[in-house]
């Protein structure tokens, strides 16, 4: 799709010339074999698949990859990923939460016939650690499906790793643009709504609550995921009217914040975005709190997590952001999850748990659907599927560059004396998802391209 | 093998003598003779190169597919190609450390070079793996000509801050100023290798015999350039160039006084030791079809420093055991193995092991494998 309005490039040429090579051995493959039939054409149904990755399934069991950060600064985020994904997988084996309810076609005994199993590795929130471990779940450990990671190099990266073994990636908390923009990939699926689209989501609170022609200031992170919040909300908060007066990177790990907000001090500016994440994020927001920024100006923080939220508790009453998902939601699926969350772990989910819940549950659904765990089959019951069973209303999994269209949370942080454990920001407003998104040539999907299914 | 094959000739012999005198000593002569002729055969060119390629061959299998010894390893064959690659930085590295006594910290760049330049050569220019090496090496060769001659100039700690502190530049010019060619933090992603010689694909498996031994196209591809390595590595040090470079480790200035220009020899080392690092980078490369940004961190450095001193600085093919074993806990430990509960301590295990090696074994893993040979040996001389 969004190399239509491009000519060829010599990379297609050569994925063209590829994929006739592959399909040349494909075919040697079907001669030694013996298996005969002549190759399996498109309607080839059941188990005529080839193998493909680490498809077929051996034995009666299926196992699932979790790439969690378990260690680093973003390991509270990994730890609600994984209760959410051992609670999943619990449900897929014994039935519970949307298994059965929200999402009949599961049975809760299993998928396909095949009981779900699963392996866990660390990401250390670090690419390379990340694709070591996936690496290891693909090669050794056989799974059929991998899913984690809480920031976008991660995902990224794993994304690219699932395109070359062609194992499916789901991704879970990726923000930036890239990752259903120019590093697209078919074996990789975001439910996550990224940082163009936080930026819709966030101009019509923002400027209702602060006014129409302000002047602003960023501090972003400095690497791809900051780099494309900065851009994507000066782009739609310029459109609106506002003023972008000045910005300016900060490494990622940065610890003092003073100088920075220094340049913001003086700046003279009407509103302040804080485009950083985790550690940073929390430091960053307390530290303005302390300078006694937020008495002369407002301050955004375009994605609150967690993390942000519980070490800046003093810092967040009022601060705007968007948010993965809200247990606040209105919505029965997103009761029935928080509900089984709850009486599992004896706390209200994080909005990351739901979208790692969710991630495990869609790719069992798909499966069923595709009837196999073939993955060019599963990749198509994926792509242009339009469902509401998640908690968050009607979505859309887009065909063109596998990025979710969906409904996005805007939340504020709660005044310190409402504030109770895990339950730190609240539901300013759920944006529809078509008041947010864009075509699938223009914004980062422009830049996306695909590759192949694996069964071209 | 070869002792075998050339025994018949002499058997008769043995025998006739056996017969004519008393079984011990002629027991003795045989050991004896046996042992003159393998202290002969072990050095040289051809044994050396003949027992790494054996070793390069059934190593997938031992690992990733023989019945007991791979469940008890937890190995897989795209583990047993990262060993190997990383086994050549480790062999490479260890020309400057072991042979010419300059410790380099600063490797990393090399390395990272190396990949990115394969990497970018790959999505720009050709999508041929041979190519795409050549081109990666080519460019380390030269940058490692740049970083020796600035580094260089001074010796010992100074050369070792000097190199990691042009490493580190490289690291963070990579990391954001240059981010429209490195990726920045999400690393290279645009990697396309194509087939070999427009024939094999690298991930498809080798045909019968060799597919259960040595497993895919890409690992016989990477072990191809660990054996070329160590048969060029062999030869180098074993020439009158690289006796200079083991004199220069001894006592610089009497080099220096025999008339060496021991500036230039250790440009030499250090360049020759910079391509082999090039050339594990582009293979990294061709091998995760991925270049991270911490390939250029001062991390790999340490790393490759880890790996040389567990081996066994200073010999040829301990390096390659002192890759494999660091990996092992790299990969293997951290995923929950022996026990589930050890996964988070992976780099206390890697610690304990290094510290227990450093102490026990000061020569590495490979300076134990030479004690026990020793042993053997003199206690088949004693009997």
């Amino acid at each position: 799709m969004a190399d239509d309005n491009g000519s060829r490039s010599r990379r297609d040429v050569l994925k063209a010339a590829g994929a006739a090579g592959s399909v040349g051995i494909a075919g040697l493959a079907g001669c030694t074999g013996g298996s005969g039939g002549g190759g399996s054409g498109d309607g080839g149904g059941g188990e005529d698949y080839p193998s493909l990755g680490n498809f077929p399934v051996e034995g009666d069991t299926a196992t699932f990859g979790f790439t969690v950060p378990q260690t680093g600064s973003y390991q509270s985020e990994g730890q609600s990923e994984l209760q959410a994904y051992e609670l999943a997988v619990d449900h897929l084996n014994n039935g519970g939460g949307w298994v059965g309810n929200e999402f009949s076609n599961l049975s809760g005994d299993g998928v396909l016939g095949k009981q779900i199993d699963y392996v866990i590795g660390d990401t250390a929130t670090d690419p390379d650690t990340a694709r070591n471990a996936a690496s290891r779940m693909i090669n050794r450990d056989d799974v059929i499906m991998f899913t984690g990671g809480s920031s976008t190099s991660v995902a990224i990266a794993l994304e690219g790793l699932a395109q070359q073994e062609k194992v499916l990636y789901q991704c879970c908390l990726t923000h930036g643009n890239g990752t259903t923009g120019e590093d697209c990939r078919r074996y990789g699926f975001r439910e996550m709504f990224n940082a163009y689209m936080t930026a819709q989501a966030l101009v019509p609170p923002a400027t209702e609550a602060y006014g129409d022609d302000l002047r602003f200031f960023q501090l972003y992170a400095d690497y791809s995921w900051g780099q494309s919040v900065q851009s994507s909300m000066k782009q739609f908060f310029e459109e609106a009217g506002w003023t972008e007066v000045g910005n300016v990177a900060t490494p990622l790990g940065t610890s003092d914040f003073s100088s920075y907000l220094s340049q913001v001090q003086s700046a003279n500016v009407d509103v302040l975005f804080l485009d950083e994440y985790g550690l940073d994020g929390a430091n960053s927001l307390k530290q303005a709190v302390s300078q006694g920024l937020k008495d002369q100006i407002e301050i955004i923080v375009p994605l609150y997590n967690q993390l942000v939220a519980n070490n800046a508790k003093q810092a967040i009453p009022g601060v705007l952001g968007t948010t993965a998902w809200d247990p606040g939601i209105d919505d029965p699926s997103a009761d029935s999850f928080a509900q089984a969350f709850q009486d599992e772990y004896g706390s209200p989910p994080a909005g990351v748990a739901q979208l790692a819940y969710a991630q495990v549950l869609q790719y069992a659904a798909a499966a069923e659907r595709a009837g196999t765990f073939y993955p060019p089959e599963i990749i198509r019951q994926f792509e242009g599927y339009e469902y509401d069973n998640i908690g968050l209303g009607q979505e859309v999994m887009r065909k063109c560059d596998h990025q979710a269209q969906r409904a996005i949370p805007v939340v504020q942080g709660r005044p310190v004396d409402e504030q109770s454990e895990g339950d730190l920001v609240e539901l300013v407003n759920l944006v529809p998802s078509d008041q947010v998104g864009y075509e699938c040539n223009s914004g980062p999907a422009a830049k996306c391209e695909l590759g192949e299914y694996g069964d071209e | 093998m070869s002792d075998e094959s050339a025994n018949p000739t002499d058997a008769p012999e043995t025998e006739a003598d056996g017969g004519k005198t008393l079984g011990g000593s002629a027991s003795e002569n045989t050991v004896t003779r046996l042992r003159t002729r393998w202290e002969g055969a072990r050095d040289r060119e051809v044994t050396v190169i003949g027992l790494t390629i054996v070793g390069v061959a059934v190593f997938p299998y031992l690992f990733a597919r023989a019945p007991v010894v791979s469940d008890l390893l937890q190995g897989y064959q795209e583990l047993a190609s990262l060993m190997l690659v990383w086994g050549i930085f480790a062999i490479g590295f260890d020309i400057l450390l072991g042979r010419t006594g300059l410790l380099s910290f600063g490797h990393a760049a090399l390395w990272g070079t190396g990949a990115y330049a394969a990497g970018w050569a790959s999505a720009n220019i050709t999508e041929f793996p041979l190519l795409v090496v050549l081109i990666g090496v080519s460019v380390t060769v030269v940058l490692s000509v740049v970083l020796g001659f600035l580094s260089l100039r001074r010796g010992g700690i100074y050369f070792a801050i000097l190199t990691l502190a042009f490493a580190q530049m490289i690291y963070y010019m990579a990391s954001a100023p240059l981010s429209f060619i490195t990726g920045g933090d999400n690393g290279f992603t645009g990697v396309e290798i194509g087939s070999f010689l427009g024939v094999f694909d690298l991930g498809t498996e080798l045909p019968s015999i060799a597919g259960t031994l040595i497993g895919t196209w890409r690992y016989a591809f990477i072990g191809a350039f660990l054996v070329f390595s160590v048969a060029a590595i062999h030869r180098v040090l074993n020439s009158p160039y690289g006796i200079v470079f083991r004199a220069i480790r001894e006592n610089e200035q009497r080099a220096q006084f025999v008339g060496f220009n021991v500036w230039r020899y250790k440009l030499a080392a250090f360049v020759l030791s910079g391509t082999f690092a090039g050339l594990a980078g582009a293979l990294f490369t061709i091998h995760g079809q991925y270049v991270p940004l911490s390939s250029l961190y001062w991390q790999t450095s340490g790393e490759v420093v880890i790996m040389t001193v567990l081996g066994g600085v200073g010999s040829l093919l301990g390096p390659l055991f002192g890759a494999g074993i660091y990996l092992w806990v790299e990969y293997i430990v951290s995923g929950g193995y022996p026990f589930e509960w050890i996964a988070p301590y992976w780099l206390l295990v890697l610690g304990l092991v290094f510290v227990s090696v450093v102490v026990l074994f000061p020569e590495g893993v490979w300076g134990l494998v030479g004690d026990l040979r020793r042993r053997v040996a003199t206690r088949l001389e004693e009997q």
